[in-house]
C-alpha cells in the first residue's frame, strides 16, 4: 500500500467521508431496486402523511412516498455533481495546461479570463443563464460546469509553470517529444493529486448549487424528484409537515459533508507537509 | 500607494470589458432571439415590450454592433427601463436595493471575522487537543449545511415556534409609528436571521483557513525566537503570530465577496428582503431582461471593488507588499 493510501485510511474523518460517499452512490444506483414505491405514483389516500411503518419519511401533498423521492433525488444530485465537475475539470486541465506550458501571452490571456470569471458572482451568472435557457437537468449540469473551472485551471497552470523547465522535461523535449506528449505524459500526471482533491470538493459545491437552484424552482423541474425541489414543497407546509423539509435537507447535508471530509482527507494524505491534522 | 491604486484601477478595465462581453453573451444564449422567447413565455407582455426590447438591444443590427451600442449605454450607467411595474429605469431600481444587500453582507463579514478568528486561533494553538478536534468536526458539519435549509429551520424555530424574531421583510408593519431608537432595534431584529445564515458557511470556511495559516506561522523561526527570549505565550500568539497569520485572510475576504453576494439571492428570497438578490430572482421569473442584465453587471462591478479594497487593505497591512509594489 502506498504511504498516501495508508495515511488516508488512518484518518477517521476521511474514512467516514469515503463511507458516506460510497453509500450515497450505492443508494443512487440501486434506487429503482430498493425504493419501496414508484417516485411518481400519487396516492389520494395518503396525502401529507407523517412518517409511519409504510412511509418511513412520510408522504408529500400528492401522496408520493418521500423516502422513494429522496432515493431518486440522490441520482439527480450525484449525477449533476459528477457531470458538472467533469466538465469543469476538463476545461480547467485544458486551459491550465495551455497557460502553464506556453506561458507568456497565452498565460496572460488565460489568467485574465480566470479573473473575469472570478469577478462575476457565479450564482448570479448561473441564474441569468438559466433565465435565458430552459431549466432542466442537462442545462443545470452544463451551467455549473462552465462556471466552476477556474480553480482547476489555476492548479494545473501552477504545477506546469513550476515543472516545465525541469531537466527531465528538457531531456524529453530534446529527444523530440511533441508538446502534447510533454504535457500529457510528462507534466500533467504530476498535477493529478491536487486536481483530484479539487474535483472531490467540487462535487460537494456543485450539489449545493444544484439543490439551491432546484429549491428556487430554476433547477430540476417537478415531477422529477430532486432534493432541492422536495424542499421547495416542504417550505409551503413547513408548519405541520416537517418531514418534507427535514429529510431532503439532511440528505444534502450528509452528502456534502461526505464529499468534504473525503476531499480534505485526500488533501492531507497527499500532502503530508501541511500536517493540518 | 497612489501609483499602485492607479495601476490596479487600470487593470480593472480589461476585466470589466470581459464581464460585459460575458453578460452580453449570456443574453444571446437564448434559442432564437430574446423577443420571441419573451413573448412565447409571457404572452401578457405583447407587442409593446417586444418593440422596446428590439430598440433597447438594437436587435436589428449585427451582433458586434449590438454589443458596442449596449456597452456605450452601460458605460453611462444606462441599463434601460424595467419591463415590469412602472417601467422605472433599471439603475433606479438597483440603487434602492444595493444598500440593503451591502448592509447584510458587511454585517455578515464582521460576524464571520468575529467568530472565525478566535475559533481558528484556539484550534491552531491547541492543535490536536480535544478542543481542536471538537471544533474541527463542528466546522465540517457547519460548512456542509445547505444555507437555504438552515434558513428554513431557523425561521421555524425562532420565528414560528419561539416567536423571538421576525421572519420576513426588513421592518415591522408599524415601523412608521416607532421612535428612532425603536426603529433601529426593529431593523436590527429583522436582520439577525439573514445575517447569521449568510455568515454561517463563511465562519466555517474562514476558521479552517485561520487555523492552517496560524499553524504555518507558529512553526517559523521568529516565533521560536520570541518564545526563547521569554515573551509570555499570549504575546507570542496574539502580537507576533496572529498578525502575520491574518494577512492571507484579507485576500480571502476579497475573494469571498462574490459568494456572499451570490448567496443573497437565496436568503433575500426566503426572508423576503428587498435587496439585489430578490430583485434578480423576481426579474428572472418575470423575464425582465434589462433588470437581469443590469444586476449581473452591477454585482460583478461590486465584486471587483471588493477585491480592490482587499488588495489595498493588504498593502496597508503588509509592508512587504508595499515594497514589492514600489519596485514593480
Amino acid at each position: 500500500m502506498s504511504p498516501s493510501v495508508r495515511r488516508l485510511l488512518r484518518n477517521p474523518l476521511a474514512v467516514a467521508g469515503a463511507v458516506i460517499v460510497g453509500t450515497m452512490a450505492a443508494l443512487a444506483v440501486l434506487a429503482p431496486v430498493i425504493a419501496p414505491y414508484d417516485p411518481y405514483a400519487t396516492n389520494v389516500d395518503a396525502i401529507l402523511n407523517p412518517p409511519s411503518a409504510e412511509h418511513w419519511m412520510g408522504t408529500d401533498r400528492l401522496g408520493r412516498d418521500v423516502l422513494t423521492r429522496i432515493l431518486f433525488g440522490a441520482r439527480v444530485s450525484l449525477s449533476v455533481g459528477f457531470v458538472a465537475v467533469g466538465i469543469a475539470t476538463v476545461i480547467g486541465i485544458l486551459l491550465g495546461s495551455l497557460a502553464g506550458f506556453y506561458g507568456r501571452w497565452v498565460d496572460s490571456v488565460m489568467m485574465r479570463l480566470v479573473d473575469i470569471m472570478l469577478a462575476i458572482p457565479t450564482f448570479f451568472l448561473v441564474l441569468a443563464v438559466i433565465a435565458f435557457l430552459e431549466p432542466n437537468i442537462v442545462n443545470v449540469m452544463a451551467v455549473i460546469g462552465l462556471t466552476s473551472w477556474m480553480g482547476v485551471t489555476r492548479l494545473v497552470r501552477g504545477e506546469l509553470l513550476s515543472l516545465r523547465q525541469r531537466e527531465y522535461v528538457l531531456a524529453a523535449r530534446a529527444l523530440g517529444a511533441s508538446d502534447a506528449r510533454l504535457i500529457g505524459v510528462h507534466l500533467l500526471p504530476n498535477g493529478f493529486a491536487p486536481v483530484l482533491v479539487a474535483a472531490v470538493l467540487g462535487v460537494a459545491e456543485a450539489i449545493l448549487v444544484e439543490s439551491a437552484l432546484s429549491f428556487l424552482g430554476l433547477g430540476v423541474q417537478p415531477p422529477f424528484a430532486s432534493w432541492g425541489n422536495i424542499l421547495t414543497a416542504g417550505k409551503d407546509h413547513i408548519e405541520f409537515a416537517w418531514w418534507l423539509s427535514l429529510y431532503p435537507g439532511l440528505a444534502i447535508w450528509i452528502t456534502v459533508l461526505g464529499f468534504n471530509l473525503f476531499g480534505e482527507g485526500l488533501r492531507d494524505a497527499i500532502d503530508p507537509r501541511q500536517d493540518t491534522d | 500607494m497612489l501609483f499602485y491604486l492607479a495601476k490596479r484601477l487600470l487593470w480593472m478595465i480589461p476585466v470589466l470589458l470581459g464581464i460585459t462581453i460575458i453578460s452580453f453573451g449570456v443574453m444571446h444564449l437564448a434559442p432564437g432571439d430574446i423577443t420571441t422567447l419573451e413573448t412565447s413565455l409571457n404572452p401578457r407582455s405583447g407587442q409593446e415590450a417586444r418593440q422596446q426590447l428590439r430598440e433597447a438591444y438594437n436587435l436589428d443590427e449585427p451582433v458586434p454592433v449590438q454589443y458596442g451600442l449596449w456597452l456605450k449605454r452601460v458605460v453611462q450607467l444606462d441599463f434601460g427601463n424595467s419591463f415590469t411595474g412602472a417601467n422605472r429605469p433599471v439603475l433606479a431600481k438597483l440603487a434602492e436595493r444595493i444598500p440593503v444587500t451591502l448592509t447584510i453582507n458587511i454585517a455578515a463579514m464582521v460576524l464571520i471575522l468575529a467568530v472565525a478568528i478566535p475559533i481558528g486561533v484556539v484550534s491552531a494553538v491547541r492543535q490536536n487537543s480535544l478542543v481542536d478536534r471538537t471544533l474541527t468536526v463542528t466546522v465540517f458539519l457547519a460548512f456542509a449545511i445547505p444555507g437555504f435549509w438552515l434558513a428554513l429551520l431557523l425561521m421555524v424555530l425562532f420565528g414560528v415556534h419561539l416567536g423571538w424574531l421576525p421572519v420576513s421583510g426588513l421592518t415591522s408593519y408599524n415601523f412608521q409609528s416607532l421612535g428612532p431608537l425603536e426603529q433601529l432595534v426593529d431593523y436590527a431584529r429583522h436582520l439577525i436571521l439573514p445575517v447569521v445564515v449568510s455568515a454561517f458557511a463563511g465562519i466555517a470556511g474562514f476558521s479552517r483557513y485561520v487555523r492552517s495559516s496560524m499553524l504555518e506561522v507558529i512553526r517559523q523561526d521568529y516565533i521560536l525566537t520570541a518564545r526563547a527570549k521569554g515573551l509570555p505565550e499570549r504575546t507570542v500568539v496574539y502580537r507576533h503570530a496572529l498578525r502575520n497569520a491574518l494577512l492571507p485572510v484579507i485576500t480571502l475576504l476579497g475573494l469571498s465577496v462574490p459568494g456572499l453576494i451570490g448567496g443573497s439571492v437565496i436568503f433575500e428570497t426566503i426572508f423576503g428582503i428587498p435587496g439585489m438578490g430578490q430583485l434578480m430572482y423576481e426579474a428572472i421569473l418575470s423575464r425582465d431582461y434589462p433588470v437581469v442584465m443590469g444586476t449581473l453587471v452591477v454585482t460583478a462591478v461590486l465584486t471587483l471593488l471588493g477585491n480592490l479594497l482587499a488588495d489595498l487593505a493588504l498593502a496597508w497591512a503588509d509592508p512587504r507588499v508595499r515594497r514589492g509594489m514600489a519596485s514593480s
